[in-house]
């Protein structure tokens, strides 16, 4: 284990508090109660929100807490969870009321831990992704038989499978010198998806997220990018290869923190299965195409990881609390993580924010946008790196700048414009298009029974 | 003239139609349809019109139905039935009916609505029962007849229906109740509209109906009479609303209702008789209101309440015999209101209360025996007030009390027998109080207690005996204290400890031996602590070095000597644990317990701790396995060694067979440091 991983000190500050939300699964009906219910206790520092509807019309809900509920401050980061996706993979979605409670609770209280997670870090978190699949599935009841009942939207579609393929774009046009980040969407991709996968796009494009997790079930472990497996030949036979992204070591030690703050998932041997640390590639496990983890990676800056959570992907509510108290601190922790590597400020001569400006770090091809007020935020490991800040129409400035293991550095960049002057152009994330059409391909979509994510 | 007639309904279908109908006519609501032969009871029981509430029967309520389908059969009932069998009465039924709107989804079936005969009088017969339960129903019009079975209830357009049964309306610009609502629908829920008042009848009447919820609408008054005609209704929420009062009547006419909340709207008060038919209530949630005084009588007629919430108001005082009634209750939470006393009987008669939460009020003292008559009590939440002491017998008779929070308080000190009757406790926390010193045995008591928490006091020593009895104990918070040294033996009762939190004290050194007693203990809080890294630190580095996790030990720094200040401790090697000769050898041997001495070697991977006559305890830590070589069974480790140690040298010979994957790696001892 290295010692560069951050602290779980704050462990030790979570105490015993009443379990308020019962251990129960929640039905659509009950879960949008229980999402109100948080937001009337918590006024100050919560929000309920709507990213777009299901295809049976559900809502797709957000709880966000802050201390500036429903505005972005500067060089606070985003951050999300996203639950349910697969609507027989529930425990993601009970667990994430339960944090939803805990946060709240746990902030009335006056912990200083959560306090202090609350006012430096904006968190949004929605329980379910695909709520019409797990009305299905919740009619067939825990430890259901049809193990894939209720796993797909109301259309069918599996919505780890539904987002755009952007890996193949990278992967051909990255052997010569293509970007592997902010990868342009098909100028089709919106008839392509579907209503839920379209929402989560828009909104992953209106928020400058910058780590999130997606919960899942079926499984015991914490799963890194890429999912999809980069040789061709392999995918096809259903061959297994490490597919590392650019940032792997961060992206490791992003899943270990949740492997170890977790009750069990860090001993690797669960469902049968054995990873060591309790994590594992995407694509060294199975190949995965169009899944959500990598779209995050290559479309936004936001660094996903996805986490199975149980064997049983709709466990009893006997297990319930268990399960809680089993994921709690790892929930929180995970969290915490997004406060580490560089963050700072891109803004002109006139102290105006930059938006879109570029942070590149040398080492690592993988770079990160600022947002609309101009801030960026660049997760990264301890060391010492060179970065790189560049805006069209200013001229790119760079510094040295060393990374500590606790709090993110602050480095802010005063870019002075071209000699040439042009007028900045405004990139706004979520509007790119590209005018290249990608090339679709078909990738089977089942791979091993009971470990899909 | 139409005239409908029903052939072939069960009873209970039958009723539902008839008084849905009924009803609509006495209001004089009726529509088109209406040419009825026969006429409504005169009063349903449990039902009244009028704003005077229905005073609660305590015998088992009234058949109702019953009484009023025998009330039909006598009349020799035409049933009439209402053109679409919805909830509302629509006025525009024709728009309502024949457009298909595009965002008004049906998530299982798409039928389509039916339209009879000429198309100014458009029909859709809808049984207001499961579709699995198939009604047919003969429609005698004047054009002829038609029969119908099946058909999907119509959902009005700005909601979607689900089930069959469950409507949800989310549109935001929804102003007023939707006309068509589905007749046999079981739940309605308003979620972000833009609805400020409920009318009288507005919901129109229903049967079927068990749970209508208004979350986070902009409803400001609610009519008296709004939710009449609603027999089944089990669940009413009004929350997260600008509402700043009730009437006394509005519970009237639901007698089936058993939740009631009226969370976070702006209530600054109750008027009597708001519960007066509400009788059989077992949840009542008030959570989030304005509320700053309640009327005495107000909670006599909840016989069945299990649960009342009224935390987060601006409640100052409790009135004599407010909760007195309150036989069943299992739950109350007052926690976030402004309650500076409480009357002596306050609670008195609650013998089934197993949860009180009294947190996050203005509470000074508590008077003699407030809690007595608590038996059933298991959490009790007193933190977050200003109790600034605490009589010795305050717990007593609390015999099952398993958590209790005294967080946040003004205590200076404890009374001795203060946790004699509460034998049970799991879960005690005295954080954030003002405590010097613990009282000897206070804790003596407490054999199943799980958590200790006592970090943010101003504890300065703790006696060697202050944890003795705790034999359960698997947390101990003892962070953000005074102490500056802990005395050997300190943990020595407490085999089960498995979380100990030192951080933030001024503690330069542990005894030797400390941690010898508690085989289970995986985490140490030690940051911000004046770590001396000296000779006299070799006791706590091997232990680290061996059972701590690295993931949870970072953040622990020496802060002496200079050469090695700021080091992190895991980093420090034992041969840089390095003491003036003299010192060294005076002071290792006061740290071990008397007569005891631990062993160690330079790499400082292996520890033997032993006194006069044997040899207890034998750490080791095992080089990580070569790779090429898995770690099965049969993998062999042996080693030889001489430790050293102030009392003198020791030969060790160890030879180390694994069984199994998890006997070398057991959880938590990381392989490769």
């Amino acid at each position: 284990m290295a010692r560069g991983l951050r602290p779980l000190a704050g462990a030790l500050l979570l105490l015993e508090v009443a379990a308020a939300v019962s251990f129960v699964h929640h039905r659509y009906e009950e879960m949008v109660q229980a999402l109100f219910r948080v937001q009337s206790e918590c006024p100050y520092v919560s929000r309920v929100y709507s990213i777009g509807r299901s295809v049976e019309g559900r809502h797709l809900y957000v709880l966000e807490f802050s201390d500036y509920p429903g505005i972005h401050e500067p060089l606070e980061p985003e951050f999300k969870y996203v639950g349910n996706m697969h609507g027989n993979e529930v425990l993601g979605r009970e667990l994430l009321l339960q944090l939803s409670e805990f946060l709240c609770e746990e902030y009335r209280r006056g912990s200083e831990r959560v306090t202090r997670l609350l006012h430096d870090t904006r968190i949004h978190i929605m329980p379910s992704m695909n709520p019409d699949g797990y009305e299905v599935a919740a009619k067939q009841g825990p430890d259901s038989i049809g193990y894939l009942t209720g796993r797909n939207n109301a259309n069918g579609v599996d919505l780890n499978r539904n987002f755009p393929d952007l890996n193949t774009f990278m992967y051909y046009s990255g052997e010569i010198s293509g970007p592997n980040h902010h990868i342009p969407l098909p100028d089709n991709w919106k008839s392509q998806v579907e209503p839920e996968t379209l929402a989560v796009i828009q909104w992953i494009g209106s928020y400058n997220f910058v780590l999130s997790a997606n919960l899942h079930g079926g499984a015991v472990v914490a799963n890194y990018p890429y999912d999809k497996s980069q040789d061709q030949r392999f995918r096809s036979h259903r061959r297994t290869v490490n597919t590392p992204t650019p940032d792997d070591k961060l992206f490791q030690k992003l899943a270990k923190t949740y492997s170890y703050a977790h009750g069990w998932m860090h001993r690797g041997w669960n469902c049968g299965d054995y990873f060591a640390d309790g994590i594992t590639n995407g694509a060294s496990w199975y190949s995965l195409s169009k899944g959500m983890q990598d779209f995050n990676y290559l479309y936004t800056n936001c660094f996903e990881i996805t986490l199975e959570l149980s064997c049983n992907k709709f466990p009893p509510e006997k297990d319930l609390e268990r399960q809680w108290m089993a994921n709690r601190e790892a929930l929180v922790a995970f969290i915490e993580e997004i406060h580490q590597g560089i963050k700072g400020m891109v803004s002109d001569e006139n102290n105006n924010g930059i938006a879109g400006a570029v942070i590149s770090v040398q080492g690592i091809s993988h770079d990160v946008t600022s947002g609309d007020m101009g801030d960026y935020f660049r997760l990264l490991l301890p060391g010492t790196y060179t970065v790189t800040a560049s805006a069209e129409g200013y001229q790119p400035q760079t510094v040295t700048t060393t990374v500590g293991p606790a709090e993110p550095s602050l480095v802010h960049f005063q870019l002075k414009q071209d000699v040439v002057r042009k007028p900045p152009e405004r990139k706004a994330s979520g509007t790119r298009t590209n005018n290249k059409t990608l090339q679709k391909k078909v990738v089977p979509r089942a791979t091993r029974r009971g470990t899909q994510r | 003239m139409h005239r409908l007639e029903v052939v072939g309904l069960q009873q209970a279908d039958t009723l539902s139609l008839v008084w849905d109908r009924c009803h609509r006519w006495q209001q004089g609501l009726g529509t088109a349809t209406g040419h009825i032969q026969g006429h409504c009871p005169a009063s349903l029981p449990g039902h009244t019109r009028g704003h005077r509430p229905v005073p609660c029967v305590h015998s088992p309520p009234v058949p109702w139905a019953g009484l009023f389908f025998e009330a039909l059969q006598g009349h020799g009932l035409l049933l009439p039935i209402s053109k679409k069998g919805q909830l509302r009465p629509s006025r525009n039924a024709l728009s309502a009916a024949s457009t298909s709107a595009p965002q008004n989804i049906f998530p299982s079936q798409r039928g389509s609505l039916l339209t009879v005969g000429s198309a100014a009088v458009p029909v859709v017969v809808v049984p207001t029962m499961p579709l699995t339960r198939r009604v047919m129903v003969y429609v005698v019009l004047g054009l002829g007849s038609l029969l119908v079975g099946g058909l999907p209830p119509p959902c009005p357009p700005p909601c979607q229906c689900y089930d069959t049964s469950k409507v949800f309306c989310s549109e935001e610009k929804m102003r007023e109740i939707p006309a068509g609502l589905p007749g046999n629908a079981t739940q309605l829920f308003f979620v972000e509209t833009a609805l400020s008042s409920i009318g009288s009848g507005a919901l129109g009447s229903s049967t079927t109906l068990t749970k209508l919820v208004f979350l986070n609408n902009h409803i400001e008054e609610l009519e008296a009479g709004a939710f009449w005609g609603l027999p089944s209704l089990a669940e009413l929420e009004i929350s997260g609303n600008p509402l700043p009062a009730v009437s006394p009547g509005l519970l009237a006419g639901l007698p089936s209702l058993t939740t009631f909340s009226l969370s976070s709207n702006a209530i600054h008060s109750l008027q009597p008789g708001l519960f007066a038919s509400a009788c059989h209530l077992q949840d009542l949630r008030l959570r989030g209101n304005k509320i700053d005084e309640l009327p005495p009588a107000i909670f006599r007629p909840l016989h069945r309440l299990q649960a009342l919430d009224l935390s987060q108001n601006v409640l100052t005082e409790l009135p004599d015999g407010l909760l007195a009634p309150l036989a069943a209750l299992r739950v109350l939470k007052l926690s976030d209101n402004m309650l500076a006393w409480l009357p002596p009987g306050a609670f008195g008669t609650l013998s089934r209360l197993g949860e009180l939460h009294l947190d996050g009020n203005q509470l000074a003292e508590l008077p003699a025996g407030v809690f007595a008559g608590l038996g059933a009590l298991r959490r009790l939440q007193l933190q977050h007030n200003a109790l600034g002491s605490l009589r010795p017998d305050a717990f007593a008779g609390l015999s099952n009390l398993t958590f209790l929070s005294l967080e946040g308080n003004q205590l200076a000190s404890l009374p001795a027998a203060l946790f004699q009757g509460t034998p049970g406790l799991l879960h005690l926390s005295l954080a954030r109080n003002q405590l010097q010193a613990l009282p000897p045995g206070v804790f003596a008591n407490l054999s199943a207690a799980q958590s200790l928490v006592l970090s943010h006091n101003a504890l300065a020593r703790l006696p060697a005996e202050a944890f003795q009895g705790l034999v359960g104990l698997t947390t101990l918070q003892l962070g953000h204290n005074n102490l500056s040294s802990l005395p050997p033996g300190l943990l020595d009762g407490l085999p089960s400890l498995a979380t100990l939190g030192l951080e933030h004290n001024r503690l330069p050194r542990l005894p030797a031996g400390f941690f010898d007693a508690n085989e289970e203990l995986v985490r140490v809080g030690l940051e911000d602590n004046p770590w001396a890294c000296d000779c006299r630190l070799a006791y706590l580095l091997g232990w680290l070095q061996v059972f701590a996790d690295p993931l949870l030990h970072v953040q622990a720094f020496c802060a002496s000597p200079a050469t090695l200040k700021g080091q992190p401790l895991l980093e420090v090697t034992h041969r840089q644990l390095a003491c003036a000769k003299d010192e060294g050898q005076d002071a290792v041997p006061r740290e071990d317990a008397p007569g005891q001495c631990t062993y160690s070697n330079p790499e400082g991977t292996l520890h033997v701790s032993c006194n006069a006559t044997s040899c207890q305890r034998l750490s080791l830590r095992l080089p990580p396995p070569p790779p090429s070589q898995a770690a099965g069974p049969g993998t062999e480790y042996r080693g030889a060694w001489v430790l050293r140690s102030p009392c003198g040298t020791l030969q060790v010979s160890v030879l180390v067979t694994a069984q199994g994957p998890e006997v070398t790696t057991p959880p938590g001892l990381p392989a490769t440091p």
